[in-house]
């Protein structure tokens, strides 16, 4: 019989399976990656209220995951699907606990930086899960953890309240939990519900799949391969479907008059939405694709993204890192495509995978290095690897002025004086239109929800619009960012040039403005009054001129400056007598007076 | 509304926990390397021990007893000896004009030396009871039995043999198959509820520590049987029901399962005799549940998952018609988007399941060589929602009989279309392999 199998299954008194028994986890093991995580934990959180700058969309999210809290709705706004809500749906689920231990000294978005860090160390311990699932030895596990979580681009990106932080940690998450070791089938559809989670945190993790199921297809089981892809894929379909589903209950699956719909919005994302441009076009438009790019390498010196995509080329035939060498190509060949929407936060989801790849590259190296007999070739190919790692401590050096930046400077100091002047010199009934970073400032300091206005809302939002009449003037004051100012749609921008300014700090991209936008009546007055203004000052240049003119010419005292003037101005209608005898003096000052002209 | 909103809640999360731990019982076998490859039987060696087999008849035609027999009978075992059970009322002229006590009478006088039969002269007939006076007539070591209309390959009885002897079994139970799967729209349902009960969940339910024994290729040590007192004559699932008492024993139960030493049968022919056969098993639940026995498992994980067990399939029944009303009241209140979201939530392990059914179904096929087409999936698909329903009114009117105190026997009439020599074909190539 071919089919005999090792054994049956029993039920007994005594328990006849026996257990596999765990290998116990090395207590120094333990050890360093806790150590690991405390550094990379201490690194996020230095200075987090000061570094980076607080921005747009990080008062977004948090926004929307306190209106969670405390309206009960998924938006100070209309939710009009520009993102699935999950990511701060968790956001609202823990930022609580932050809120209520912050004294309120800083802005609220701190408390959700501080879920952010939590969400970073979630994933550096993820990604070294997953580099040992990778079969790298904990040392280079180790290695690769710290490689993504010390990297100045991850510090940066990683500290700002962005959903793609909250799907980081399930989107390795679901990549451990395919490749686990005891391969079941429970463990494989978890790795869906977290891939799910993911995507419906942040939707462009979708571009990972084609990598998760690799994984999922070298790590399972061949004969029930089969169940493990289906039961994963189901179960991403069944959390999609759930969203699909949110979006038909409310009736805003398709488009229709009077309602945002998913379908408007994902037709925005990905078909409308303007291109920035190519990443490696030049000419791109300011603020492009290409400036994006070349902003991730500002950071770190492209070491981890650069690096990352070089690795991946040669992992990409090391059967056991193809799945993280395929997620960072895929991300790339996404990124490369000749024109779409590339965002700053773009790189996010792919970084822990770009360490992979790397210290994964690394490793094989190593290990086939060792194995061979050829000492030369050891040594060389020993050295070209230490010299990679020196290289890379090197680098640390030339980080070193984006760690003093990240833990010293404070980069906020203008959006805590704005918001305090704000507080304190605005009427808590008074429209005020800012960029999001400043909205749970605002309502923390009074307003209500409908009259802190973020300034997209003003025109894009019906419901918003329909509240400030339809057109500038139901804004009162304006908070002037550089968000605002790059971004303004035509109602703000139209407030915008009918408003005065009553304060601003800081210089440059810091620099903010509070302005007052002004009633048609106070315009008109104001126009008025400039107008009379300058009426009077041009009757008292005349009258300046006309005493001027009167005056003796003090190089021809017989003459006034009119006369000198007007002698200069007749020359050619009138000869010298007769200029002599019109103005009453002598040829020779006349012939003086036009050779001084 | 507050009050629908949470009562929509609660029913979903009840179906949720239903459908998932169902799903994650179903698919024990599937779900790790270890458990997909522990369900075999252990090679056949040489024979070390008897077997008396008891085929419990009533109402049978000869042309389903002549081939269970004559299967039986080439079975590659030195020491074996079968017993007809029949009922000494059972006069009813089924083929040729002969009842089946006659035909078994004949079959008997064909094959004198291996062949016999026992006469059950109890007032009130069932097949527990038939089992109880076969037992007093069985002389082996190990008591096994096969339903009338069932088809064994010859290679189980070396098998079963193989594992009394290396696992030092109180009781082997081998697995049974439905073939028939395209000659109703529920045979096929019918057929893969067999082929994961047997594949998979028994396994799971063998490493719980508490297993309902089915009642076809089910072997078990007489002398075991006579110390327990056989099978309890009052109940419906007296395969079941010994199960409980042996597992409280604390007697070792061992499952065998191997596609090609899988037992063949048939599913009911239509509509009513499915639903009569449901509600036997449901009523026999029912009764095992109420009698207590599984009180006495000595762990309380073991209590909860034979307390589970025996409740489960009637909760699943009702779930496949409380899910569709859940969602469709979602769906048409007005009760708040979160809500409606819940009552989705059980469609999630539901549909799953559904996909690994498909899956099922293809590994089925590939094994037993069936010629499994897109229509098959199609059809394992769509009849989904109305199979659930059958099982529903099945297990209602096992509630209505409970409370009336109606516990006669219906049994399922057999017309032996699982006959056709395209189905015995599997047993052949493995004989001949």
């Amino acid at each position: 019989m071919s089919a005999v199998l090792d054994r049956v299954d029993v039920v007994a008194p005594a328990p006849v399976h026996p257990r596999v028994v765990a290998r116990p986890r090395p207590r120094n093991e333990r050890l360093a990656v806790g150590l690991g995580l405390l550094l990379v934990g201490v690194m996020h959180s230095v200075n987090l209220a000061g570094w980076p700058q607080y921005w747009d969309d990080e008062g977004t999210y948090y926004s929307q995951a306190w209106s969670v809290q405390h309206l009960g709705s998924l938006s100070p706004y209309t939710y009009w699907y520009d993102h699935p809500p999950v990511g701060w749906l968790q956001l609202a689920l823990v930022s609580w606990l932050p809120d209520a231990v912050l004294d309120g000294s800083t802005s609220a978005v701190l408390a959700g930086r501080v879920v952010m860090v939590v969400c970073t160390l979630a994933t550096a311990l993820l990604t070294y899960l997953l580099a040992k699932r990778l079969g790298l030895t904990r040392g280079w596990a180790l290695l690769a953890m710290l490689f993504w979580a010390v990297d100045p681009l991850v510090l940066y990106e990683g500290r700002q309240v962005l959903l793609d932080n909250v799907a980081l940690p399930w989107l390795l998450g679901a990549f451990v939990l395919a490749l686990s070791r005891e391969r079941h089938l429970g463990s494989h559809m978890a790795a869906g519900l977290c891939f799910g989670m993911a995507v419906l945190s942040k939707e462009t993790t979708l571009m990972f799949a084609p990598a998760l199921l690799v994984a999922l297809w070298q790590s399972a089981y061949r004969p029930t391969r089969a169940f493990s892809v289906m039961g994963m894929s189901l179960l991403v379909a069944a959390m999609g479907s759930m969203y699909l589903l949110f979006a038909l209950v409310r009736s805003e699956l398709f488009p229709g008059p009077g309602h945002v719909s998913l379908w408007d919005a994902v037709s925005f994302q990905f078909l409308e939405r303007e291109g920035s441009g190519w990443i490696l076009d030049p000419d791109s438009p300011e603020g492009g694709a290409y400036d994006t790019f070349h902003s991730w390498l500002q950071h770190d010196g492209g070491v981890l993204l650069l690096g990352g995509v070089g690795a991946a080329l040669p992992a990409l035939f090391v059967r056991r890192l193809r799945p993280v060498a395929l997620a960072v190509l895929i991300a790339a060949a996404v990124a490369l495509r000749p024109s779409g929407y590339l965002p700053h936060m773009y790189p996010v989801a792919v970084l822990p995978f770009c360490a992979l790849a790397c210290v994964g590259l690394l490793d094989v190296v190593g290990r086939w290095v060792m194995r061979r007999r050829d000492v030369a070739l050891r040594a060389g190919l020993g050295t070209v690897v230490a010299a990679l790692l020196i290289g890379g401590v090197m680098q640390l050096g030339d980080w070193r002025y984006n760690y003093e930046a990240a833990w010293t400077e404070d980069t906020n100091d203008v959006h805590a004086t704005t918001v305090e002047y704000v507080a304190g010199a605005l009427p808590r009934d008074a429209v005020v239109v800012a960029d999001n970073s400043y909205w749970n400032d605002l309502v923390d300091a009074g307003w209500s929800v409908e009259d802190a206005v973020w300034f997209y809302k003003a025109d894009a939002d019906a419901a918003v619009a329909d509240r400030l009449g339809g057109d500038y003037r139901g804004i009162d004051y304006l908070v002037w960012s550089i968000d605002v100012a790059e971004n303004a749609l035509p109602v703000v921008a139209e407030a915008h040039e009918h408003s005065e300014l009553l304060w601003a700090q800081g210089e440059g991209r810091s620099r903010v403005e509070v302005r007052r936008v002004l009633t048609p009546a106070e315009e008109a007055r104001i126009e008025a009054e400039e107008d009379a203004r300058v009426a009077a000052e041009l009757e008292a240049e005349l009258r300046r001129v006309d005493a001027f003119m009167a005056e003796d010419s003090l190089e021809w005292p017989d003459l006034t400056n009119g006369q000198v003037t007007a002698i200069r101005q007749e020359r050619d209608t009138l000869s010298v007598p007769a200029l002599a005898a019109k103005y009453e003096t002598s040829e020779e000052t006349v012939g003086a007076v036009l050779a001084g002209g | 509304m507050l009050l629908l909103s949470v009562a929509l809640v609660v029913v979903a999360l009840v179906l949720l926990v239903v459908a998932g731990t169902t799903l994650w019982w179903q698919m024990h076998a599937w779900s790790s390397p270890r458990s997909y490859r522990s369900v075999g039987f252990p090679r056949a060696g040489r024979p070390t021990t008897s077997f008396s087999l008891i085929v419990p008849c009533r109402e049978e035609t000869e042309e389903v007893m002549r081939s269970t027999v004559e299967r039986l009978l080439a079975q590659e075992h030195p020491d074996f000896e079968v017993v007809f059970s029949v009922g000494h009322d059972d006069a009813k002229p089924m083929s040729g004009g002969l009842s089946t006590v006659q035909i078994a009478e004949k079959l008997a006088r064909r094959w004198p030396a291996q062949v016999r039969v026992s006469v059950n002269y109890d007032a009130v007939k069932n097949k527990p009871r038939q089992l109880n006076t076969a037992l007093r007539d069985c002389t082996k070591e190990i008591v096994g039995i096969v339903d009338a209309e069932s088809l064994t390959q010859p290679g189980l009885l070396a098998h079963v043999d193989a594992t009394f002897r290396s696992t030092d079994a109180d009781v082997v139970q081998g697995a049974v198959h439905l073939m028939n799967y395209r000659d109703s729209w529920f045979a096929l349902r019918n057929c893969m509820e067999y082929r994961i009960w047997f594949r998979s969940r028994l396994h799971g339910h063998a490493l719980s520590g508490f297993i309902p024994l089915g009642g076809n290729t089910v072997f078990t040590r007489r002398a075991l049987l006579e110390e327990v007192g056989g099978w309890d004559g009052e109940c419906l699932a007296e395969d079941c029901e010994i199960g409980v008492r042996l597992s409280c024993l604390g007697k070792k139960i061992v499952v065998g399962y191997d596609s090609r030493l899988a037992t063949q049968e048939e599913t009911p022919e239509r509509i009513p005799q499915l639903i009569k056969q449901r509600t036997r098993w449901a009523l026999g639940f029912m009764q095992v549940l109420a009698k207590g026995e599984w009180k006495k498992l000595p762990t309380r994980s073991q209590r909860f998952h034979a307390w589970w067990t025996l409740v489960q399939q009637h909760a699943v029944a009702f779930s496949g018609v409380v899910l569709p009303l859940a969602v469709l009241t979602g769906l048409v209140a007005s009760v708040p988007t979160v809500v409606v979201l819940v009552t989705f939530l059980p469609l999630a392990p539901t549909l799953t399941m559904l996909g690994f059914e498909m899956l099922i179904l293809r590994e089925w096929g590939r094994e037993m060589r069936l010629d499994v087409r897109l229509r098959d999936y199609v059809r394992l698909v769509v009849s989904l929602p109305f199979y659930q329903l059958l099982l529903a009114v099945a297990v209602l009117r096992a509630i209505g009989k409970y409370l009336t105190g109606d516990f006669a026997w219906e049994k399922t009439a057999h017309v032996g279309s699982h006959l056709p020599p395209r189905l015995t074909l599997v047993g052949d190539e493995e004989r001949a392999a």
